[in-house]
């Protein structure tokens, strides 16, 4: 630079020091820090909000919606119940097998002799147990009409053949005890010769069975365990050794029986009932793009019918989950495969939390419809959920919902959104 | 922190949610925000002036003495030696609010040089920063809805600018200087928004995930300067430069389903300048010019563009030392229309005093040239932009023996 040259002295500085100047000035150099903005509607920028939208199910291009019963019966239930209330009856059912013929004792095997005493164990969960005023009777009859655990109801034995009466065909009264207060176990004793009755049990595998009722208006048992108690002499010894046996077979009899379904949506009851849906969702709604955005929440929202009469009343929590269905339930029906959970975790169903009818239960499926929502049209997923309540079958009362044929109570989608920015030249 | 609620989108609230959506998304226009002036357009043009020339009121056309600067190409006939240089500008920058100001920064290299003279010939090529986009705004809000009530910090970005490569040839004939440049004009911008919701309020096991966005755009445009340089007499030199610049392509290649492109008309400019040695210490320096922008800004969502005039001048005085080598010091003032501003808003100007000194190093190898600017741009209440800012400006250059 000759003219450079020229301007400037011909003095120099050294270098180095000039260069530590320099990068002095250098690391005083401002960063770039992020400005903050108040208000997102006049912040620089483009951007897009996260909208709510709300789709009434009568709106979609396509949505049907069903209940299923039947995914858990008295039979496989956990519940068993003794009622003798105006409300309900119950009764379980129940056989006694693999009684022994031989004990083990103190390391050596030895053949029972004689069933010296018998009776009946009930634990009885005394929080939901209503126990009469004047007291109640437990009885333990010998069923004289053999039934299928499965299949047996309060008027049929088995698929197509009722009771004699019924309730089950009530034969000799095996055991029996009365109590005038409420206790967590219940002994009831065979009044029967024991020795016979388990002897005769042992030899038919505990067939026909028998069945257990409560008398004592208003009560209603919820026995949470049965075992049958013996005492037996055994060869050799002269004490008696106790045993314990489960009865298997078992089941539970209820009068009045869980209303069918129909077109009405609930969860709950027993036989335990499902609601499973299909729909499609538009592309847009409102002009707000649906296909294409990202789906912060989706949600499938059911309103709270009328609380069913006693005995089906619901009155304890259930815990609800959707599931992702993966074919059409109304080709397949009730066996319908289930998939994936559609979120995290499940929804309380809390009776009392629903209200008034119209109240909401609102269960996520936001894995499903964000995925629907971003994938190629040709690919998305169908749009198919299920609810399943938790526990199933642990109690008869059940929650109505309303389907999409109840005016004012049809569900519906709730969404929030954040439609794709539609960036340009700033 | 405010509360707005969004709400169901039901009956009337979705047809509010859907002209909130439109207003929003489709027309960003800031009524008197936080509004960087990298934000408008192509964001904030950069002078591609070395720290002598910043110094002088950014007066680079026909300056005695060589400037490193970008602008004539004839300019080039000025060197008798192979030099290369290269200019840093690091930038606080104050932006003015509704509610007070707030402090940011900006770095920039607005100008690498290279030149060799061959003869009567010179040969020179060029990395210039052209405009600068960069700026990053964050915000907070809360979202109310049917799920619960979720606080949410959104962070809004751009980054990037336009550069240009460039190639000179200049030549001595007699006593003038004419030179050409070719000039490709690169870059890109990267527009991002991200939205980090918070779990609701109510129940923090309930969460809405995040919210995101982004484009990118490719930018290519073609450009000729050419020009003219004399020295009338030993203490007065003269400069003048004409630019012709394509359309600029900007094309959306980001991996959105819509890929958009854009023709964006480029300004035709022109520029006047010279110094001239009033003593035998002290040099003044007048440049201005013009730059037909303002048939670019439909291209732009939120943005206008309008024509430019800049002028700058500046003195040198050199009659300081320091250590023994010569100290120039230096001051000037300049005045530049930026051509970007928000929609319906008034023009953007920037106005600056300069002050710098230089100092040669490393036995005269090297030269070393600093510059402070403290200056503001813009109007809050008229132009939607205002800041106020010290740009500090380095240059290095190096000289063949």
């Amino acid at each position: 630079m000759k003219a450079t040259a020229a301007a400037r002295s011909a003095g120099v500085l050294p270098g180095r020091a000039v260069s530590l100047l320099a990068i002095a000035a250098i690391a005083a150099a401002c960063t770039e820090t992020p400005l903050e903005e108040v208000d997102p509607a006049s912040a620089p920028g483009q951007s897009t909000p996260t909208v709510e939208i709300e789709i009434p199910v009568d709106a979609l291009p396509f949505w049907r919606d069903t209940a299923y019963a039947g995914y858990a019966i008295p039979a496989t239930s956990s519940l068993r119940l003794l009622a003798d209330s105006a409300d309900l009856q119950a009764r379980v059912l129940g056989r006694v097998f693999n009684l022994p013929d031989s004990i083990l004792v103190t390391d050596t095997t030895r053949a029972v002799e004689r069933f010296d005493a018998a009776f009946f164990r009930l634990l009885v969960e005394t929080g939901d147990t209503v126990f009469a005023a004047g007291g109640a009777e437990v009885e333990v009859f010998a069923i004289e009409t053999p039934y299928v655990q499965r299949e047996a109801t309060w008027g049929l034995a088995a698929d197509g053949e009722p009771w004699t009466t019924p309730g089950g065909d009530l034969g000799a009264l095996l055991a029996t005890a009365a109590f005038d207060s409420l206790r967590d176990t219940l002994v009831v004793p065979v009044v029967v010769d024991a020795d016979s009755l388990l002897r005769s049990w042992r030899s038919s595998n505990g067939e026909p069975g028998f069945v257990v009722r409560v008398t004592g208006a208003g009560t209603v048992l919820d026995v949470r365990a049965l075992a049958l108690g013996f005492e037996a002499s055994v060869t050799g010894i002269d004490t008696l050794v106790s045993g314990f046996r489960t009865p298997g077979g078992a089941t539970m009899l209820f009068d009045p029986e869980t209303p069918a379904p129909g077109s009405a949506l609930r969860l709950g009851a027993l036989p335990a009932a499902r609601i499973y849906t299909s729909f499609d969702l538009p592309d847009t709604w409102d002009d707000v793009p649906i296909r294409g955005s990202t789906v912060n929440r989706a949600a499938l929202v059911f309103r709270a019918g009328p609380s069913e009469p006693a005995p089906f009343t619901l009155m304890s929590t259930l815990a609800v989950t959707a599931v992702q269905l993966l074919a059409d339930p109304f080709v397949i029906g009730p066996k319908t495969p289930v998939g994936l959970t559609l979120s995290s975790g499940s929804v309380p169903l809390d009776p009392e939390g629903l209200g008034e009818t119209g109240g909401e239960l609102v269960v996520p499926i936001t894995s499903l419809v964000a995925l629907w929502a971003v994938a190629d049209p040709d690919s998305a997923p169908a749009l198919r959920v299920g609810l399943i309540a938790d526990p199933e079958g642990g109690a008869l009362g059940y929650q109505r919902l309303g389907s999409s044929s109840d005016a004012g109570l049809r569900p519906s989608i709730r969404m929030l959104v954040t439609p794709r920015v539609p960036f340009r030249l700033p | 922190m405010r509360t707005r609620t969004k709400g169901p989108a039901r009956k009337g609230g979705r047809a509010v949610a859907a002209l909130a959506l439109a207003l929003l998304s489709l027309r960003a226009a800031p009524a008197a925000a936080q509004t960087p002036a990298t934000a408008p357009g192509l964001g904030q043009t950069v002078p591609a002036a070395d720290a002598r020339a910043a110094a002088m009121g950014g007066a680079r056309l026909g300056l005695i003495g060589g400037s490193l600067s970008v602008l004539n190409p004839a300019d080039l006939t000025g060197f008798s030696r192979p030099a290369l240089g290269m200019t840093i500008s690091p930038e606080g920058v104050s932006v003015k609010t509704e509610g007070g100001s707030q402090g940011t920064g900006r770095s920039r290299v607005p100008v690498v040089v290279a030149v060799v003279p061959r003869g009567s010939w010179a040969f020179g090529a060029s990395f210039v920063a052209e405009t600068d986009q960069d700026w990053s705004i964050q915000l907070s809000d809360t979202l109310s809805t049917a799920f619960g009530t979720f606080p949410f910090e959104e962070r809004r970005e751009h980054d990037g600018g336009l550069s240009s490569v460039n190639l000179t040839v200049a030549r001595t004939i007699g006593s003038i200087g004419a030179g050409i440049e070719a000039g490709f004009l690169t870059g890109g911008l990267r527009q991002t928004f991200f939205r980090n919701f918070e779990t609701a309020i109510e129940d923090p096991t309930v969460g809405i995930g995040v919210a995101r966005g982004e484009a990118r755009f490719g930018y290519s445009a073609f450009r000729l300067r050419g020009g003219l340089a004399t020295q009338l007499s030993p203490g007065l030199r003269v400069s003048g430069m004409l630019s012709w610049t394509g359309d600029l392509e900007a094309k959306q290649d980001t991996a959105a389903r819509e890929v958009a492109r854009y023709e964006i008309p480029m300004p035709v400019e022109w520029a006047l300048g010279g110094s001239y040695r009033v003593a035998s210490r002290l040099l003044v320096s007048a440049a201005g010019g013009w730059a037909g922008w303002g048939g670019s800004g439909d291209a732009f969502v939120s943005s206008e563009a309008s024509d430019v005039w800049w002028l700058g001048v500046g003195a040198e005085w050199l009659g300081l030392r320091l250590f023994g080598a010569g100290l120039p010091v230096r001051a000037g003032f300049r005045r530049t229309g930026l051509p970007f501003h928000p929609v319906d808003r008034d023009p953007i100007t920037e106005t600056a005093f300069t002050f710098g000194a230089g100092i040669d190093v490393a036995g005269g190898i090297a030269t070393m040239d600093a510059a402070l600017e403290l200056g503001s741009r813009g109007d809050l209440a008229a132009s939607g932009v205002e800041e106020s800012f010290t740009r500090f400006s380095l240059s290095l250059s190096v000289t063949q023996p």
